[in-house]
C-alpha cells in the first residue's frame, strides 16, 4: 500500500455488488484517491481476488460521461486511469443508489494532495523522461478515439508504482467535462464558463492543462493558489495565460518553452500533443506568436470605463445588459466599432446579432446582450444572467441544474432564445459538428415550446444526457439508466412503497427519449384532460416497456394499476362487462402482465361494441318508455275498447249458436 | 287529428251504408219470400220484431247488438220454420205455430238470450282488455329495469 494511501475503517457493512463480479466496502474508505465529486472505497473482483482494485462512488449532483467510460474500455491506457467496470449499485451509505466506477488501484499515492499544499518539485528531467512519454502515448490514444480527458490537474496525477517516479492520470469520468477543474487549467474561454457547462471541448484544452499541471508540478505548488477563480481569469485575460499561471516564478529555458506553447490563448496556435512529443524528444520547438487582437484607436466608455478591444467590453456588457442593449443600439457605438475598431467581421455579426434579436417576439434587452456578446468574442461561452455555457456544455449543465447546480430557467431561456445555434452561426470556422449542434437546439426548442408530459425541459435534459439516469422522484434514487430496467427497479420500489404509481413528466419524458417505439401515442393520452385516456395512455406506455425490454412479470407494479384503472374501465358502458373487467383484473394483475391487462381495459373491438350495444339499449328504452305512455295514455278508451271487443264477442258467440242451431234443423228437417 | 276524425267520420258512415245495405236486402227478401211463401213470411215477420226492435234501438255505429239479436232471434225463427217447412207450408201451420205460445218462446226467448249475451259479454272482454295491458306494461317495466341494471341511468338519456 502506498504512503497516505490508507484505508479509513468506518464500521462493519456489507458490500455493494457492481455487475455481479465487484464487492465494494462501504466501511473501507480511500480518502487519498478519492475525486472530488466521488468517494473512493476498497473493492474486491470476485472473479480476480488477487487483483487490486478500488471503486469511486459518484455524487448524484452530476452525471457520470458514461459514453467516456465506455470510449476508455476499448482502449489500452497505461498512464490515464481506465475503468474496469462501472454502473449503479445500491450505497448503503446514501441509502439510494449511486453510480460506480471501479478502477485499478494505484501503486503509489497522488501527487499533490491541494493546490494549496506543496509538494517538493518534481524533478524536470524526471518529467521529461518518466512523467510525459508515457502520458503522451496515452493522452495521443484517448484523444485519437475523439474523446477529451478534460480533469488533467497535479492534484489528479498519481504515482503509478511505490518507485514514484511514474505517473498516471486519474478519473476524468465522474463528473461532466471540466466540471472539476480549477480555473487555472482551464483556457480563458472555458475559465469564463460555468464548471458544469465547459463541455467536451477538444485536445488543445487537455494540452492547456497539461502545461498548467507541469508548471505546478515542477514548482511544488501553484503560484495562484491564493487567487480567486476571477482573478486568476483577470489575469489571465490581462496578461496572458503563461505569465499569469506563472506568476511571478521561473522555470528552466528548456521547460518554459513547453509551457509557453501549451498555454498560448489561441488555441490556433498552441502547441499539439505532437509538438510536445518532438519537443519531449529533444527537438526545439520555434516560440508561436499568437495574433493579438485588434485594439480600437481610441477607447470606448461604458459604465465610465474605457475600452479598447472587444473581449473586455463584451465582458463588461454581461455585467450590465440593460445598458449594453442600449448602448449596443446607439449609432456611436457603431461608429467606434467602424472607425476606430475597424474589424469588419465583428461588426457584421454585431448587426446579425442585433437584427436577429428583432425577429418575433419582444426584443428583450438580456438576450440581446448575450447575442451581442457572442458577436463581440464568438469564442467565448454563452453568457446569460450569469450563466456561461459552451453549447456543448448545456445539456450537462442543465443535468446539474436538475439537482440545484444552476438554474433551469435560464437554460430553459438560452434554447428558447436560440443563442446556442447564434454562438455556432457566428464562429469563423463552421464545422460539421456546429451543424450537429444547431440542429439539436432546434429540436430542444420544440420540445421545450410543447407543454405536454414527455416533453418539455424535462424531455430536453434526457436528450441532452443520452446516460442521465431517469430523475423522477419516484425512480432517482434507483438511478436508472435504461428504459429495460425501469420496469424493474419499478416493480421493487413499489415493493416497499405504499403509494400510487405516479407517472411524472420526468417519467414520461425519460421513456420519450430514451425508448424506441414504433410511434409516441401514448403521449398524447398522457396530455389528455380525459382521466381514462389518462391511464389507458400509462398502461400502454409500460407495457410497451414490459414488451420491450420485460420483465416478463410486474405483478406489483400491476396490482397498482388496477388502482387507477377504474376511470378506463367506466368507459365500457355494460355493466355486467365492467363486472367482468374488475373480476378479470387482479388475476391478470398477479401474472403481472401489462399486455394482457390493457388488451382487458382497451380493447378497441370490445370497446365498438360495446358503444354499438348501449347505442341499441338507448334506443330500446326509449321505445319501452313510449309504450308505457301509450299504455297510460289509453287508460281512459280502455272502457270503450271493451266495449267494442264485448261487441264482437257478443256477435261471434251469437253467429256461433245461430249457424249451430241453423245446422241442427236442417239435420232435422232431413 | 283531422286524418284520424276523418277516418272514424268514415268508419261510422260505412258501417250505417252496411247497415242500411242489410236493411234493403231484407226487405228484398221478405218481399220476395212474401209473394213466394207468404205463410213463411208471416212467421217471419212476427218472429223477427226483436230484431226490428234491436235495429231501431241500436244506436252504435257497429250495431253489435242488432247482429247478436238477429243471429240468436233468426236461429229460434229458423227452429220454428223447421217445423212448418218439414209439415207443408200454409197458412193454417202457419197460424197453429203462431198461435202456440212455446213458438213465441222459441222465437223471443232466443232473441232474448242473444240480448243477454250481448251484456254479458262486456265486461268479460274488459277483464280481457285490462289483463293485457297489465301484462304488457309489467313486461315493459321489467325490460326497462333490466336496460338500466345493464346500462346504468344512462340508459334513460336524461344525463346526456
Amino acid at each position: 500500500m502506498a504512503q497516505g494511501e490508507a484505508e479509513v475503517a468506518i464500521g462493519p457493512a456489507a458490500p455493494s455488488r457492481l455487475a455481479g463480479r465487484y464487492d465494494i466496502y462501504p466501511d473501507r474508505a480511500l480518502p487519498d484517491l478519492r475525486s472530488p465529486n466521488a468517494g473512493a472505497f476498497a473493492a474486491v473482483d470476485r472473479e480476480r481476488p488477487t487483483e487490486s482494485v478500488f471503486a469511486l462512488v459518484c455524487d448524484v449532483s452530476l452525471p457520470p460521461r458514461i459514453a467516456t467510460l465506455e470510449a476508455m474500455k476499448e482502449i489500452r491506457l497505461d498512464s490515464i486511469w481506465g475503468p474496469l467496470e462501472w454502473g449503479s449499485v445500491f450505497w448503503p451509505i446514501a441509502g439510494r443508489h449511486c453510480f460506480a466506477i471501479i478502477y485499478p488501484r494505484p501503486g503509489g499515492g497522488r501527487v499533490m494532495t491541494s493546490l494549496t499544499q506543496p509538494i517538493a518539485p518534481i524533478n524536470e528531467d524526471d518529467i521529461i523522461h518518466f512523467v510525459l512519454p508515457p502520458i503522451i502515448v496515452s493522452l495521443r490514444e484517448f484523444l485519437l478515439a475523439d474523446h477529451t480527458h478534460r480533469a488533467i490537474r497535479a492534484t489528479n496525477f498519481f504515482y503509478r508504482d511505490s518507485t514514484r517516479r511514474l505517473m498516471t492520470i486519474g478519473d476524468c469520468c465522474t463528473a461532466p467535462p471540466g466540471a472539476l477543474q480549477p480555473a487555472v487549467y482551464e483556457t480563458i474561454e472555458s475559465a469564463m464558463t460555468s464548471p458544469t457547462a465547459r463541455g467536451k471541448g477538444d485536445p488543445s484544452h487537455d494540452l492547456y492543462a497539461l502545461g498548467v499541471a507541469l508548471v505546478h508540478l515542477v514548482l511544488g505548488r501553484s503560484p495562484t493558489a491564493q487567487m480567486s477563480d476571477s482573478d486568476i481569469l483577470r489575469e489571465k485575460m490581462n496578461r496572458g495565460s503563461f505569465a499569469a499561471v506563472m506568476g511571478g516564478d521561473r522555470v528552466s529555458l528548456n521547460m518554459a518553452e513547453a509551457v509557453r506553447g501549451l498555454l498560448i490563448d489561441d488555441p490556433n496556435d498552441r502547441w499539439s500533443l505532437q509538438d510536445l512529443d518532438l519537443w519531449v524528444q529533444g527537438r526545439h520547438m520555434p516560440p508561436r506568436q499568437g495574433g493579438s487582437p485588434k485594439r480600437a484607436a481610441r477607447e470606448f466608455e461604458f459604465n465610465g470605463q474605457g475600452y479598447f478591444s472587444v473581449r473586455p467590453i463584451s465582458e463588461a456588457f454581461t455585467r450590465d445588459p440593460i445598458g449594453a442593449a442600449r448602448v449596443a443600439r446607439s449609432p456611436e457605438f457603431e461608429a467606434w466599432m467602424e472607425r476606430s475598431l475597424q474589424d469588419e467581421p465583428r461588426q457584421k455579426a454585431l448587426r446579425q446579432a442585433v437584427s436577429e434579436n428583432q425577429e418575433g417576439g419582444i426584443p428583450d434587452d438580456e438576450r440581446l446582450t448575450a447575442r451581442i456578446a457572442i458577436a463581440l468574442d464568438p469564442v467565448a461561452p454563452i453568457r446569460f444572467k450569469a450563466f456561461a455555457a459552451m453549447p456543448d456544455g448545456i445539456g450537462t449543465a442543465l443535468a446539474g441544474a436538475f439537482y440545484g447546480v444552476g438554474s433551469i430557467a435560464v437554460i430553459s431561456e438560452i434554447i428558447q432564445a436560440r443563442l446556442a445555434q447564434f454562438w455556432c452561426a457566428i464562429q469563423e470556422k463552421q464545422t460539421p459538428e456546429y451543424l450537429q449542434i444547431t440542429k439539436t437546439f432546434e429540436k430542444m426548442r420544440r420540445h421545450l415550446d410543447d407543454k405536454k408530459a414527455g416533453f418539455g425541459i424535462e424531455r430536453v435534459v434526457y436528450e441532452l444526457n443520452p446516460k442521465l439516469h431517469c430523475l423522477s422522484p419516484l425512480l432517482e434514487p434507483e438511478y436508472v439508466t435504461e428504459p429495460g430496467d425501469l420496469l424493474r427497479a419499478l416493480e421493487q420500489v413499489l415493493q416497499s412503497r405504499p403509494d400510487d404509481l405516479v407517472v411524472d413528466r420526468h417519467f414520461a419524458a425519460f421513456v420519450a427519449a430514451r425508448s424506441r417505439f414504433a410511434s409516441h401515442d401514448w403521449i398524447e393520452g398522457l396530455a389528455s384532460s380525459d382521466a381514462a385516456m389518462r391511464c389507458v395512455a400509462i398502461v400502454q406506455m409500460l407495457s410497451r416497456l414490459q414488451a420491450g425490454s420485460g420483465p416478463r412479470a410486474v405483478p406489483n407494479l400491476a396490482q397498482r394499476l388496477i388502482k387507477q384503472l377504474a376511470p378506463a374501465v367506466d368507459r365500457f358502458r355494460h355493466r355486467p362487462h365492467r363486472t367482468y373487467i374488475y373480476a378479470q383484473l387482479p388475476k391478470i394483475a398477479s401474472r403481472g402482465n401489462l399486455t394482457e391487462m390493457l388488451q382487458l381495459v382497451d380493447n378497441a373491438n370490445e370497446r365498438y361494441q360495446d358503444t354499438a350495444a348501449f347505442a341499441e339499449a338507448l334506443r330500446e328504452y326509449g321505445m319501452v318508455q313510449r309504450l308505457l305512455e301509450a299504455l297510460q295514455a289509453e287508460g281512459p278508451t280502455r272502457p270503450m275498447k271493451a266495449a267494442e271487443l264485448g261487441g264482437q264477442m257478443a256477435t261471434v258467440t251469437a253467429s256461433f249458436l245461430s249457424w249451430v242451431v241453423m245446422l241442427a234443423a236442417i239435420v232435422i228437417m232431413r | 287529428m283531422a286524418k284520424a276524425a276523418k277516418k272514424a267520420k268514415g268508419g261510422a258512415g260505412s258501417v250505417q251504408k252496411k247497415g242500411s245495405t242489410y236493411a234493403t236486402l231484407a226487405i228484398l227478401v221478405a218481399t220476395i219470400l212474401s209473394i213466394l211463401a207468404p205463410p213463411l213470411a208471416m212467421v217471419l215477420l212476427a218472429g223477427l220484431l226483436p230484431s226490428l226492435a234491436a235495429f231501431i234501438a241500436d244506436r252504435q255505429p257497429a250495431r253489435y247488438l242488432t247482429r247478436t239479436i238477429v243471429w240468436m232471434n233468426f236461429a229460434g225463427v229458423i227452429a220454428l220454420l223447421s217445423g212448418l217447412w218439414t209439415g207443408g207450408i200454409s197458412f193454417d201451420r202457419a197460424i197453429e205455430a203462431l198461435s202456440n205460445p212455446f213458438s213465441w218462446l222459441l222465437m223471443y226467448g232466443a232473441a232474448g238470450i242473444g240480448w243477454l249475451i250481448f251484456y254479458s259479454t262486456p265486461p268479460i272482454a274488459r277483464k280481457m282488455v285490462d289483463a293485457r295491458a297489465d301484462k304488457l306494461q309489467k313486461q315493459l317495466r321489467e325490460r326497462a329495469k333490466k336496460l338500466k341494471e345493464e346500462w346504468g341511468d344512462d340508459v334513460t338519456g336524461e344525463s346526456r
